[in-house]
């Protein structure tokens, strides 16, 4: 249980995820750097060119645009859009946790009714009706994906500094008339930075599923640009004749997130985390 | 408009080699192969005189009167009801219900009814039934969606028992193409009974299993007033999923489908079991130039745009070669009243960068404009604006695409009256009259976008002209000036594939309707 | 026990109450669904009798009072696009939702079964034990429409082995179920092998082994013990299965609530949108109730401890 052995025993999977994680942002970074072609420029005399046809590595999409570099630049939205769901969601879940779980009383009841709430509505459904409704941006998509995800660390953290609260040394500076607010951010928010980190982790491969699974419903990442989850839905109506445009990007997906669950997991383990739900990875 | 003959004498087989191991699903799939999953084959259908139609939308109600989808909900219940006439496949018009018809008065036109026409309960489809049902369609209070394609119609009056008068506020050349699709209700049944979840008609078939949304099945009726139909089973499954009809026609699954996209022409005609129906749809698709606010106010620019998209790579690669660029036009050749002997802008990106230059726009300034589609609603919709997108940042222009549900960009379009720069759009007049679709362009009309006087003015008189020839001039000059004045970007009719098993007669056609009464199986099958 | 469970049904309502009130205001504050009701070249007169024979037209509150008085008393207004009843529409798509998730239930607990079981019962490390493990942690990290995408691509197009569309026969149901069945497994199989490898490591069982018991006779005590903590996580799962079903269902155009509701969004048909989120919110909601009242009359502490707190 301690060391999930991969690769003949010698590597951890954390190190694989740390790895290909590394690998896939600097891929994104370096994109404009090392991509063929445009990942916009369409060439309509080679549309669905097969991998290696017409000097494209990869092959071409419908509209004859390259889909090496596509995939390349591909991981930009998502990466952008889960990293900054995940720091929206992790501040806002972490500071009301900390709050309701310091307070306790009756803030902790409404922000745990709220949270109630919340959970009561699948995520995929609370993420449709707001983008369907409430119109679409990127600011939007980044929201919708933090409000699904900040229950997770409320909780969390909400319990852990119930836990903390009572402890001798956090009494004790209440007593001797210790600002609370201070206690809270010097004596209490270290102690749930780790299980913090483990979340985030986590809660990054699902904040990437989630905007590629809107992607794929059309209401994430907009034509034309080149986006893991809307090349899956663009390409599928293709798969008779041309496989390519809608299974690699979702490789590419599959990848970035296992690597994302492997590096959680595994700090998870380090951490010693009590409980990070697992169904949180996988809402669509 | 012929069906195609197929290519290659051999559908491929199934490619173990493309298989992919998704960890012991292959033991799993070789499970699967083993049980027999009850699909059953195109041969055994033609014994039972049966069809299945995939759908690429649901059914969402049975009430004909109700609905305006053509391609859906109309074409079925087409099967189960009758109208007064009915449009043949050639376009042309019909009896149905009425056997003849006259225009007694220019506003006044007089329908004998077929004195076998009697609904499936046995009660006969005669006058009163005809003045029942244009009061329902007429009452504001009922709501209905198919209202507002009788614009001119007034009221209905009793004759004789088999004979009933239509009236019209005014001459209304278009009435007899609308009332082939103005289904008839029994008067009786319809008042004890709810007509959107039930049927009850005098058409060749009846509905056997509707569930909303879900699989539709018709029966041929054996006591049909007309005889009965030569196909005896209808089902009709529904398949939004482009990939999925395809892979259905391919497996047999499927007998008919209409509306194919065409980047599945190559692999549909490698089918042995298979014709393709490929034609003009009488459906025209331009991108629409908001010429009221923004920069397409300038008939520079909205020439400029003509000039800079290359219609013919669009209509090779992305629509394969199955249409041809309009030449400048609003209309298919299908409409009454097509005028010949225009054309088209013809590709001059160097023209097109000297209009912007004209116009203001040169390097320091950049037009930036936004292109709207509706997601999934027009085929290849999504795609063709990527490519216009293109084509136009290669004369300068920055066009940012925004793809929203088709709903909202109704209410865009229609309520805010806040169309963007340009949007994608296809319309067609069911009626296949010039002066329909015209309609859309006049200036007082909640769809054109354009207030332009001389080309109101030649169509107005021209709906109100009973001299043919003066028509066909008036509407000659409307697209004469509709061609010039560019308030539209140019493209082509949406084109129409349709794929049927090869021994199944049917001749698809060029408007959406998909009719079970059309079909047969060949003799040999 | 009967103020446990009257705290966790009053808890109840107030979520379904506040995630409806959500529904709603997020709907309104969009366009007049008249819009897309009217036909092809009707005016703004025509749009705006229809919007108010439809009731649109009318103050945001008195909508919002009508809509919870018809909620209480199930008696939806009709759907825009099915014209009937919002509710029956919904009811009548219910049986192609349950057959789904109830296959989907059922082969997750056959995998996660036989998953746990190699890998928890077996003594030892590496890749012999734990590759069903990884199949577990592979199927968590596709998301679920790409195994869709996958499936229809493999069975229904390369080998052409079963239908990828629609509802009728066996054949169809299978390649949804696993897609749904995917998202399931993996912590069901986690929590059984992990609970399962606790049993093994008791005393009880090391006695048992001690006194000659056979292999197959301790590994069925030891699953016997594994059951209470992996009932409980297939209760949670249940209910996680309905927003599973939105998206496999679009997928595979499953004619189920998940679809009908994607469907509705994409209309605007407003009733028919409130009248299935309403639904899914309560079967979801209840399927959460029955569980923690399950847990907490398994499991009396935490009856006590939640009674308290």
């Amino acid at each position: 249980m301690k060391n999930r052995h991969l690769l003949g025993g010698r590597v951890n999977g954390g190190t694989v995820g740390a790895a290909v994680l590394v690998l896939i942002v600097a891929l994104t970074l370096l994109a404009p750097l090392i991509a063929p072609h445009d990942p916009l420029a369409q060439d309509l005399a080679h549309t669905n060119a097969a991998p290696g046809e017409h000097g494209y590595l990869l092959g071409t999409d419908q509209l004859g645009r390259d889909l090496l570099s596509r995939l390349l630049h591909g991981a930009r939205t998502p990466l952008l859009v889960g990293a900054l769901a995940v720091l929206c969601g992790g501040v806002f879940g972490t500071a009301l946790g900390l709050a309701a779980g310091f307070a306790r009383g009756w803030l902790d009841q409404i922000l745990s009714r709220i949270t109630d709430i919340q959970l009561a509505l699948p995520s995929i459904l609370l993420a449709l009706l707001v983008l369907s409704f409430g119109g679409r941006s990127t600011a939007v998509l980044v929201l919708v994906i933090a409000l699904t995800g900040w229950p997770t660390y409320f909780r969390l953290v909400r319990s852990r500094v119930l836990a903390l609260r009572t402890s001798e040394y956090v009494e004790a500076s209440l007593t001797q008339g210790v600002p609370a607010w201070r206690v809270a951010v010097r004596d209490l928010l270290p102690g749930v930075r780790g299980l913090v980190a483990v979340t985030a982790t986590l809660d990054l491969s699902r904040a990437v599923l989630m905007e590629a699974g809107l992607s794929y419903l059309g209401l994430g990442a907009q034509a034309p640009e080149a986006d893991w989850g809307l090349m899956v839905s663009e390409g599928q109506g293709q798969l008779l004749s041309s496989w390519w445009i809608a299974v690699l990007p979702g490789l590419c997906l599959v990848a970035l997130v296992i690597s994302a669950n492997l590096l959680g997991e595994r700090l998870s383990r380090r951490r010693g985390a009590p409980h990070v739900p697992t169904t949180a990875t996988r809402t669509v | 408009m012929s069906p195609l003959n197929r290519r290659a004498p051999s559908r491929r087989a199934p490619s173990r080699r493309n298989f992919l191991g998704l960890g012991g699903g292959a033991l799993l799939a070789g499970a699967l192969a083993g049980c027999g999953l009850g699909t059953t084959t195109a041969s055994s259908r033609a014994r039972d005189s049966r069809v299945v139609v995939g759908l690429s939308a649901a059914v969402t109600t049975l009430d004909p009167m109700n609905t305006t989808s053509v391609g859906t909900d109309l074409s079925v219940l087409s099967s189960v009801y009758s109208s007064l006439v009915t449009r043949r496949p050639d376009l042309s018009i019909g009896p149905d219900a009425a056997s003849s018809w006259e225009r007694v008065e220019p506003t006044r036109w007089r329908f004998r009814l077929d004195e076998r026409a009697t609904f499936a309960d046995g009660t006969p489809l005669d006058a009163d039934v005809v003045v029942w049902n244009v009061e329902r369609l007429l009452n504001a209070d009922n709501a209905l969606r198919m209202t507002s394609n009788f614009p001119l119609l007034s009221g209905a009056e009793k004759v004789d028992a088999t004979t009933v008068d239509l009236v019209t506020s005014a001459p209304d050349a278009d009435l007899l193409g609308a009332l082939s699709f103005l289904y008839l209700l029994s008067p009786a049944w319809a008042e004890a009974n709810n007509p959107a979840t039930a049927t009850m008609g005098s058409g060749p078939y009846e509905i056997t299993r509707y569930s909303p949304g879900g699989i539709v099945e018709l029966r041929a009726r054996a006591d049909h007033w007309r005889g009965a139909p030569a196909i005896r089973q209808v089902t009709y499954r529904i398949t939004p999923s482009a990939a999925a009809r395809v892979s259905g026609l391919l497996s047999g699954e499927l007998d008919v489908v209409a509306g194919l996209d065409p980047q599945d022409l190559d692999r549909l005609r490698t089918a042995r079991d298979l014709t393709v129906h490929q034609l003009d749809t009488t459906r025209m698709a331009f991108i629409k130039l908001n010429t009221l606010t923004g920069p397409m106010r300038d008939l520079r620019v909205r020439q400029a745009v003509n000039y800079a998209v290359d219609k013919r790579s669009i209509t090779e690669s992305l629509l394969k070669g199955t249409v041809e660029p309009s030449p400048g036009q609003l209309l298919t050749s299908d409409y009454a009243g097509y005028p010949e002997g225009l054309t088209g802008y013809p590709h001059d990106p160097d023209r097109a960068r000297e209009l912007l230059r004209e116009a203001g726009y040169g390097d320091g300034e950049r037009l930036h404009v936004e292109l709207t589609v509706p997601t999934g609603q027009y085929v290849a919709g999504d795609l063709i604006v990527q490519a216009v997108a293109q084509q136009l940042s290669e004369v300068g222009i920055r066009a940012d695409i925004n793809s929203i549900p088709f709903t909202v960009y109704m209410q865009k379009y229609l309520v805010d009256q806040d169309m963007s720069d340009m949007q994608y759009i296809t319309q067609a007049w069911p009626t296949l009259a010039a002066g329909g679709l015209y309609g859309l362009f006049v200036s007082d009309s909640p769809y054109a976008y354009w207030d332009d006087a001389e080309f109101t003015a030649a169509v107005t008189e021209a709906r109100t002209t009973e001299d043919t020839a003066r028509r066909d001039e008036l509407y000659a000059t409307a697209a004469r000036r509709a061609r010039e004045q560019a308030p539209v970007l140019f493209l082509f009719p949406q084109p129409g594939i349709h794929a049927a098993a090869r021994n199944l007669n049917w001749r698809a056609r060029p408007d959406d309707w998909v009719r079970p009464a059309e079909m047969s199986w060949k003799e040999d099958a | 026990m009967l103020r446990f469970v009257l705290r966790h049904l009053g808890l109840t309502l107030v979520a379904v109450w506040g995630a409806l009130s959500a529904v709603f205001l997020v709907l309104h504050s969009s366009g007049d669904p008249a819009v897309m009701m009217a036909p092809v070249g009707a005016d703004e007169d025509q749009i705006a009798r229809l919007s108010h024979a439809l009731g649109y037209d009318r103050p945001l509150a008195e909508q919002y009072v009508t809509f919870f008085g018809d909620v209480l008393r199930g008696d939806f207004p009709d759907s825009l696009t099915f014209q009937q009843s919002a509710l029956h529409v919904v009811l009548e798509r219910l049986p192609a939702t349950v057959t789904l998730a109830v296959t989907a239930l059922l082969i997750a607990c056959v995998a996660a079964a036989a998953a746990g079981l190699w890998s928890g019962s077996r003594e030892g490390g590496g890749a012999r034990r734990e590759w069903p493990m990884w199949l577990v942690f592979l199927a968590q990290s596709v998301p679920g429409f790409y195994i869709g995408v996958l499936l229809v691509w493999i069975f229904g197009v390369q080998l052409r082995w079963l239908p990828t569309s629609g509802s009728e026969g066996a054949g169809a149901l299978l390649l949804p179920a696993l897609t749904l069945a995917c998202g399931v497994t993996p912590p069901l199989a986690r929590v059984f092998r992990n609970s399962l490898r606790g049993e093994l490591a008791r005393p009880y069982t090391r006695t048992g082994i001690a006194l000659g018991m056979s292999r197959a006779r301790v590994l069925r005590h030891a699953a016997h013990g594994s059951m209470l903590p992996t009932i409980t996580i297939l209760g949670l799962e249940a209910g996680a299965l309905l927003g599973g079903t939105v998206i496999v269902e679009s997928v595979f155009s499953w004619p189920g609530v998940g679809q009908l509701v994607i469907t509705a969004l994409q209309n605007e048909d407003y009733p028919l949108v409130l009248a299935d989120l309403t639904f899914l919110i309560t079967a979801f909601v209840l399927v959460n109730l029955i569980v923690d009242l399950l847990y907490g009359l398994l499991d009396p502490r935490v009856r006590h401890t939640s009674a308290r707190s």
